[in-house]
């Protein structure tokens, strides 16, 4: 006895779901069996109705009240949830802080601190003494590759980011 | 090579956007305005409700914009917001959505037809009216993935993505409508033809 195709075979041809060996097999059996023709015809006078559904508009003004309202809206920059400016910003204060050591040394601060009699500060001394000595020799260095850091960064961001992601805030 | 040259050019037009023209966001919205309603418009049933649901999503669109990461088309991501927008709005309501749904009334104010002869128009607009009615009665996910997939020729993949919900099932409930849309539609208007 022929096998009737299934609801799922009518709807997965119509679907364009099968190979051409299966849509073949398809045809063959609906041209045998007139159960499955009928069944067939239903399911595409269905696909058809289902197509044809009249187009439902939208009211007159309605672009326009929509625009109206985007009108309202004031995009922000938000400076603080942006990565880049943080860094920027953190990169700054630290070549900001070398140049001025660099100029000043770490020894007036040393001198200073060692009059205190705090015992955190004769805990920290030899650190600072440390410092002292790496920035005295590489400040002029550190300065220059810290500067250089921040250009380098500012182009990149320009090109790639600010391009590609400009974070704007909304506010109602 | 076609597809490609648009979305060059869509991407362009949120880039502007993205910039703070404004007006570029009227392109968006005359391209998309059609999909947005056919999905607010099967799955709402309140007409006043309608349009404001779909000024909400554009400007949920608008505001989101910048989070769009080019991932997925913008058509899919649009349908995505417009799709949960309308879920979180039913879910308000406390509509139930895999239950049966009260009958929804044909929009007759705002709808409009493809040009054909009085004749086939009569049949055609008899036949969408039965189509309409029997679509109001399936669940909302079923009346949308219908929406979506013969109005929009959207894949199952597509409508799963917007829909959140796998491929097969996407698949399962498409067929289901149909098959529940043939038995009640089709059988109804041929043993109206007999009588």
């Amino acid at each position: 006895m022929m096998r009737h195709l299934t609801s799922e075979d009518i709807q997965n041809y119509l679907d364009g779901q099968f190979n051409d060996t299966k849509k073949g097999k398809f045809i063959e059996h609906i041209k045998q069996c007139l159960f499955c023709q009928y069944e067939f015809e239903n399911y595409q006078q269905l696909y058809s109705v289902l197509e044809e559904e009249p187009f439902v508009n939208l009211s007159q003004g309605f672009d326009r009240k929509v625009m109206a309202q985007i009108e309202k809206i004031t995009p922000e920059k938000s400076i603080f949830l942006n990565p880049a400016v943080l860094l920027y910003t953190g990169l700054s204060i630290w070549a900001g802080i070398l140049i001025s050591l660099y100029y000043t040394g770490l020894r007036p601060y040393v001198k200073l601190l060692s009059y205190s009699q705090l015992l955190i500060y004769k805990m920290m001394e030899p650190l600072y003494r440390l410092f002292d000595k790496i920035f005295s020799n590489a400040m002029g260095e550190l300065s220059a590759a810290g500067l250089i850091i921040i250009f380098i960064l500012a182009v990149v961001d320009y090109i790639i980011i600010q391009k590609r992601y400009s974070l704007l805030r909304f506010k109602n | 090579m076609q597809a490609k040259k648009l979305r060059l050019k869509e991407n362009k037009i949120i880039h502007d956007i993205l910039r703070g023209d404004k007006e570029a966001f009227g392109h968006i919205l005359e391209k998309y305005k059609r999909l947005v309603f056919h999905i607010v418009f099967r799955m709402v049933v309140n007409r006043c409700d309608r349009e404001d649901l779909c000024q909400e999503i554009f400007l949920k669109v608008y505001k989101n914009l910048t989070y769009f990461q080019y991932r997925s088309k913008l058509s899919t991501w649009i349908a995505k917001i417009a799709y949960n927008t309308c879920l979180n709005h039913l879910q308000k309501k406390d509509v139930q959505l895999f239950k049966e749904h009260n009958k929804m009334e044909p929009d007759w104010e705002n709808m409009s037809f493809p040009d054909h002869n009085p004749a086939e128009q009569f049949e055609i607009n008899e036949l969408s009216c039965r189509l309409h009615e029997e679509i109001s009665k399936l669940p909302v996910h079923y009346r949308s993935i219908l929406s979506l997939f013969h109005y929009e020729g959207l894949s199952y993949s597509e409508i799963g993505e917007i829909t959140n919900l796998p491929e097969g099932t996407v698949k399962n409930y498409l067929f289901r409508a149909r098959k529940i849309l043939k038995s009640q539609l089709i059988e109804k208007y041929q043993l109206e033809e007999m009588i």
